[in-house]
């Protein structure tokens, strides 16, 4: 026991394969969490997250491979006889009971005494700021609510690791991105190991302290949230995590090491990339909306005096006000649309663009992230 | 058009309740054969109650009535949550007997509950109509419980799991006070299903133990007598003064 202190993990998941029928669930997978980690499992739906959630509850056993958590092979413990908690989707708040008798429920189980079940059981309201709505019945509370209660009933139980499943979906824009603050901070100030799941990246990247990103029961990617959004493994990874324009492209030539010229979609470019490619390699060349650089064009010339080498021709096909950017879909005049997202600049009051205006597209240099064209296409 | 919408209503109420008011009314006319009126008596109800064997009839109803709901409902309530909670060899087949319990007519059941009782020399009287009766009520109580059960988020159980509770409180603490309204309504059912069922208690009980319905039946076998209408204006008020109080019941609990 304990002896994640010296480094290893607090759950460990050995070659685990699932299925479901005829269905392979989970392929040999394996997954180590380190004790006290924001751990997010990032993936579509019916990629293997909730699968993985299940059986460290204890729903589903592993048709192979072993299960460790706190060191103990747990394969075969019922869900009632494991340290760790789990928050449904739907909240699963026992209707019939209060918000104190739900989040009482795990420690009269564990028959613990009065006295400490009434002293914790405050505690973890208090924790959730739900103290003073402790009598009311699930249906009383708003959903914000009932999250805050079923939260508190699982961490209450001072479980090893504490388990979400989707558990932001039911609630509306605002509140989510409430709780997503609110769920980091708990968890920073109790040190328990969270492993949350959801499909949507923006949870992902903003409460995780490590994403592992998954489709069809493997793992594409396992990173910080910075690493899985700026150097996404795959093209997988870099389409799913966030918007992303992807442009096709041949070496033509290196330099020196980390530096190599390219004709992407008809247009010479300098490249930085860690990669080795050869000449001739087919080459995918990933920019995010906001890497971009977009800059009006008159008679073909840039109306701000830079230079439109390297650079991609086009015309806007629709600008959208978001408040703090202007996103600008671009046709290319190679048949591509991309997205650009650009900050306001406030010694410019006239930066807007007109629909159907030429523009010339750049991008930061060194921020492309290239990836070998393997030919497949994701998603 | 609001008119014809008010005697469309008018019509349909007529229409079934007719027949009782017509009923409710003789139990009230002083004439012994109810062709004509003539005036206002509570005859017929003091008869009722001086007699010993309808009384002794309605005593053993209410007895039977009230350990086959009772019994019905624990068993009943028990083979719900089996169904809900496992899947086992023949959980398909099961589930469609009980529709054909259901469903088979009165004189099926009775004849064969009968056959049965006589292959297993079981005497005809109170235990052989309590079997009968709590295998018709049976059918009725799963059925509730159960499609109560199937709207719960499965996710309840496993929640309660996950907190520690093992079979028996995740029952205890959680399957059964959810189920609980289903219950009851699944015993009401079966109380009621009790005391009016003449077809099978007429083959399965003997003279030793007489109940309500078959007493009015072999009663009327020679004209409706005037006590018989008393008797059924009672039965009537019965379950009315039942639903009006669980009316008023529920509707204090919501405000």
């Amino acid at each position: 026991m304990a002896d994640h202190r010296n480094g290893n993990p607090i759950v460990s998941l050995k070659r685990i394969t699932k299925r479901f029928g005829d269905k392979t669930v989970l392929a040999g997978l394996d997954l180590d969490v380190r004790n006290g980690e924001f751990l997010t499992l990032l993936g579509p739906s019916g990629c293997g997250k909730t699968t993985i959630l299940r059986l460290l509850a204890g729903f589903e056993s592993p048709d192979e491979g072993d299960i460790f958590i706190d060191g103990r092979r747990v394969n075969d413990l019922a869900p009632n006889q494991r340290h760790v908690n789990i928050v449904f989707q739907s909240f699963a708040l026992f209707p019939h009971m209060t918000a104190l008798n739900n989040v009482a429920f795990g420690l009269k189980m564990k028959k613990t005494d009065r006295a400490e079940i009434r002293q914790r059981v405050d505690e973890a309201l208090r924790m959730v700021k739900l103290d003073d709505l402790a009598d009311r019945k699930p249906h009383q509370l708003s959903g914000g609510q009932q999250q805050r209660v079923a939260l508190a009933r699982a961490v209450v139980n001072r479980p090893k690791v504490l388990l979400l499943d989707e558990c932001l979906n039911a609630l509306d824009y605002k509140l989510r991105k409430e709780m997503q603050i609110e769920l980091k901070q708990i968890q920073r100030r109790i040190g328990i190991t969270f492993i949350f799941v959801t499909h949507s990246q923006e949870e992902a990247l903003s409460m995780s302290d490590r994403v592992i990103v998954m489709r069809d029961g493997q793992i594409e990617q396992a990173g910080t949230p910075r690493q899985v959004y700026e150097t996404p493994a795959n093209l997988f990874v870099a389409r799913f995590v966030g918007e992303i324009n992807i442009f096709d492209g041949i070496v033509t030539g290196r330099e020196n090491g980390s530096t190599l010229f390219a004709d992407v979609e008809g247009v010479g470019c300098t490249l930085r990339t860690p990669r080795s490619f050869q000449t001739g390699d087919r080459i995918k060349v990933l920019l995010r909306p906001e890497d971009l650089r977009v800059t009006e064009l008159k008679n073909g010339q840039a109306v701000d005096g830079t230079s439109i080498d390297g650079k991609f021709m086009g015309r806007v096909l629709e600008r959208t006000y978001k408040g703090m950017t202007l996103d600008s879909l671009i046709l290319l005049d190679c048949g591509k649309k991309i997205q650009a997202s650009e900050f306001f600049d406030e010694e410019d009051p006239s930066f807007d663009y007109s629909i159907g205006e030429r523009v010339a597209v750049g991008w930061v240099p060194s921020w492309e992230e290239i990836l070998p064209d393997d030919g497949k296409e994701p998603l | 058009m609001r008119r014809v919408k008010t005697l469309y209503v008018a019509l349909i109420y007529l229409f079934l309740y007719l027949p009782i008011f017509v009923l409710i009314a003789s139990s009230f006319n002083a004439s012994k054969y109810g062709t004509r009126w003539e005036g206002w008596t509570l005859k017929w109800y003091y008869q009722i109650i001086d007699s010993p064997l309808l009384m002794h009839a309605a005593i053993n109803t209410l007895i039977i009535a009230f350990l086959a709901a009772t019994l019905a409902a624990v068993i009943g309530t028990l083979g719900a949550v089996s169904l809900y909670r496992w899947r086992f060899a023949g959980k398909k087949a099961f589930e469609g007997l009980l529709f054909v319990i259901m469903m088979s007519p009165d004189i099926v059941m009775a004849i064969s509950l009968l056959a049965l009782f006589i292959a297993l020399g079981i005497h005809l009287g109170f235990m052989s109509l309590l079997l009968s009766h709590i295998t018709f009520c049976l059918p009725f109580v799963v059925i509730t419980v159960y499609s109560r059960l199937s709207g719960f988020d499965s996710a309840l159980i496993e929640a309660a799991r996950d907190l520690g509770a093992g079979e028996w409180h995740v029952f205890y603490r959680i399957i059964l006070p959810l189920a609980m309204p289903a219950v009851l309504a699944g015993w009401l059912l079966s109380f009621t299903l009790s005391v009016d069922d003449v077809i099978v208690s007429f083959f399965v009980t003997g003279p030793s133990f007489e109940i309500l319905p078959l007493r009015i039946y072999s009663m009327v076998r020679l004209g409706v007598k005037p006590e018989v209408n008393a008797l059924a204006t009672i039965l009537f008020l019965i379950p009315v003064v039942f639903v009006s109080f669980s009316y008023f019941l529920l509707k204090e609990k919501k405000s």
